[in-house]
């Protein structure tokens, strides 16, 4: 079993940001100061991953013992080391800023910062009093991080199951953290992904609106968007799959802003940034076929710098899209005899790769959750329906909501936007090419990504982003009415996401539920059963698997959907379990069958639940 | 690109008014039938609620 080491940890998130911070202040980066950081957190995001992923290559090929976190931190020294060494033979290159000349920051500007800063202090303050939540990460992305910990090992498991099975890059971010043996502070992996997403956003709509204030008004609008505020302090994935594909963008067209030569630096950079989507999640692959179909356009439009140019820049992309993902499709091609596994591949009725096809992975009716019926997607901004919006009733969470200030202004800037197509013709060309690329992802989400609102974050940001000019003309022509209405509808957005976490932070004031037990209602023995003991969890609660884990992450937890259907003596035996634990009623097995199979009952409690009690019973096989 | 020229241009403020009255109208429509809004009142009207109540 692993041992939980915050020193590791906090070693290999520091001396990987420093790694990153050094080589981006010798690479030749155009564009400005924005683009600088950008090249460091996805720098940062890079040099974290890709040494765990070595690590793990090595142990498959039986030359390391198992991956630990203690040995990335020794890796992460080693390469730390050579920069060091690189950056005092490289000279800083010269600074030369290309960014339009600086207006003040007006003030209700600084306002809306500060209400939007207030309302994620809430959010840090009720994620580090409190354990991780978010029904995705309770049902794998925990459980899946945990085992990687315990096996020492990053390889698919032997049950093939599609959770335990899907690329991990964001999940390497959460082990590091969760080996820290301080549960909460896995949320800080979904820092630099939030703080990518926010500078890509920044540098895309300067990009696109020639004005600073513009540019700052659109990056707050996203950081309002109530799924993005929630990703930030979850250990959900998709925060991670978005700022790639943004940063990718945002790197070549900052960098390239004014019809400036974009140097091999940051073609590379874009491509690592794409890659590290790659190998998020298989949702990304739709975004990455779109991005490198803008690559080729961009270098098509370049060929006159010549074919040895050409054939560089595009070995920079290769390389860079291959270097953070190429890790899972080879783990996949070797264990699933699939490179994309769990994804089926499938031309016609012929299945190529076996897998799982998609609507196995998502419900095909999974957007019901948010709307009615498919048409109501074009209303949804202004209702912000959920089917089961949990005990306060706001329909807000990592997979829902867009806030006040989409609603205000996205819908009416893309309105906006499509009005400067037609009717502006300087700039007539860029603004097709950027509504048909509008127009592709909407068309993809809607057809290919199953309309779940999470999956289509990119495009949500993008429209962002398309909405810069129209906040834009609004600032400048209409500033004393923009301005009240900016700060009323990021206070409102603000307003109620804050009192969510208030209402968290307050209940488990009230009813003292500080310990992990108590926070999600388990009994205390499982906290107590010797360290490596194999639980199954057959309560029927997927929400239960992180929690069985225990509060020393020293539990062997076999998932419910690892669990066999027949609850026979051979079948447990078989997937390895020694406790397994119920929920009654609602338990996975029928009355009576785990007493036929020869299970001892070890527990039977009351355990309390908001105002009830809930029945757990805790078996014991022999 | 679309500079601030061009924006003076292109509206000389003429159509602004149209735009920041529909993002006032857009905002008023979000305000009263957005579902969020509605949990937040009815939230702060219970007690129970508004102490936890989890």
């Amino acid at each position: 079993m692993f041992v939980a080491s915050p020193v590791s940890a906090i070693a290999v998130l520091l001396l990987s940001g420093i790694s990153a911070y050094l080589v981006a202040q010798r690479l030749h980066l155009p564009g400005g100061r924005a683009v600088r950081v950008l090249a460091v957190l996805v720098l940062w995001e890079a040099i974290e991953i890709i040494p765990v992923q070595v690590l793990a290559t090595l142990q498959f090929l039986h030359l390391v013992a198992r991956v630990s976190i203690p040995k990335t931190a020794v890796a992460e020294l080693v390469i730390l080391a050579f920069v060091v060494l690189w950056s005092f033979r490289t000279p800083r290159p010269e600074q030369v800023s290309t960014e339009p000349a600086h207006e003040a920051i007006p003030r209700y500007l600084l306002l809306v910062a500060g209400i939007l800063a207030c309302s994620y202090v809430t959010f840090a303050v009720n994620a580090f009093t409190c354990y991780p939540l978010g029904s995705d990460a309770l049902i794998y992305h925990l459980p899946l991080t945990t085992r990687w910990l315990q096996e020492g090992s990053l390889a698919i498991p032997a049950s093939h199951v599609w959770r335990f099975s899907l690329p991990g890059n964001a999940e390497i971010g959460i082990m590091v953290l969760l080996s820290s043996g301080w549960q909460s502070v896995v949320v800080i992996a979904s820092w630099i992904p939030a703080a990518t997403v926010a500078i890509s956003t920044y540098l895309l709509s300067l990009w696109i609106s020639q004005q600073r204030t513009a540019a700052l008004a659109s990056t707050l609008l996203v950081l309002t968007i109530p799924m993005i505020q929630w990703q930030t302090f979850s250990a959900y994935v998709d925060l991670l799959g978005t700022a790639g594909v943004l940063a990718a963008l945002a790197l070549i067209l900052a960098a390239g802003r004014n019809g400036a030569r974009i140097p091999a630096t940051i073609w590379f950079l874009s491509g690592l940034a794409c890659g590290i989507s790659i190998g998020t999640k298989p949702v990304y692959y739709v975004y990455a076929a779109l991005f490198c179909m803008f690559i080729a356009g961009a270098l098509w439009r370049a060929h006159h710098a010549g074919e040895k140019h050409l054939v560089k820049t595009l070995a920079l992309v290769l390389l860079g899209l291959l270097l953070p993902s190429c890790f899972w499709f080879a783990r996949a091609a070797v264990q699933a005899g699939n490179p994309l596994y769990p994804m089926q591949v499938k031309v016609g009725e012929r299945v190529i790769f076996p897998g799982y096809a998609r609507s196995e992975i998502t419900e095909p009716d999974y957007e019901l959750n948010s709307v009615g019926k498919s048409s109501e997607w074009f209303v949804y901004p202004w209702t912000e329906w959920k089917k089961f919006s949990g005990f306060l009733k706001i329909p807000y969470g990592e997979g829902d909501g867009l806030g006040a200030a989409f609603a205000t202004f996205v819908p009416l800037g893309m309105a906006y936007f499509l009005r400067l197509v037609l009717r502006e013709p300087s700039s007539r060309q860029r603004n097709l090419v950027l509504l048909a690329a509008f127009l592709i992802m909407f068309l993809c989400w809607w057809l290919v990504m199953q309309r779940v609102l999470r999956f289509g974050q990119v495009i949500a940001i993008f429209t962002c982003v398309l909405s810069a000019p129209l906040l834009g003309l609004l600032q400048l022509r209409r500033r004393r009415a923009f301005a009240t209405l900016l700060v009323l509808a990021i206070g409102a957005s603000s307003l109620i996401s804050a009192s969510v976490s208030l209402h968290l932070l307050a209940g488990r004031a009230r009813k003292h539920l500080w310990s992990r037990a108590a926070l999600y209602t388990y009994p205390r023995l499982i906290d107590e059963l010797p360290t490596g003991s194999s639980v199954l969890n057959a309560t029927g609660d997927k929400a239960r698997n992180f929690a069985l884990v225990g509060r020393r992450l020293s539990n062997k937890l076999i998932a419910n959907f690892e669990a066999p259907p027949d609850p026979s003596a051979d079948a447990l035996h078989a997937v390895g379990a020694q406790y397994i634990v119920e929920i009654a009623p609602g338990a996975l097995y029928p009355e009576g069958s785990l007493a036929s199979a020869g299970a001892v009952l070890i527990d039977d409690e009351m355990v309390p639940s908001g105002e009830e009690k809930v029945h757990w019973r805790i078996w014991k096989l022999r | 690109m679309l500079d601030r020229t061009e924006i003076r241009q292109s509206d000389g403020g003429k159509s602004s008014g149209f735009w920041i009255a529909a993002a006032w109208i857009s905002f008023l429509t979000w305000l009263f039938h957005s579902f969020a809004v509605r949990a937040f009142f009815d939230s702060l009207h219970g007690a129970g609620k508004l102490w936890g109540g989890h």
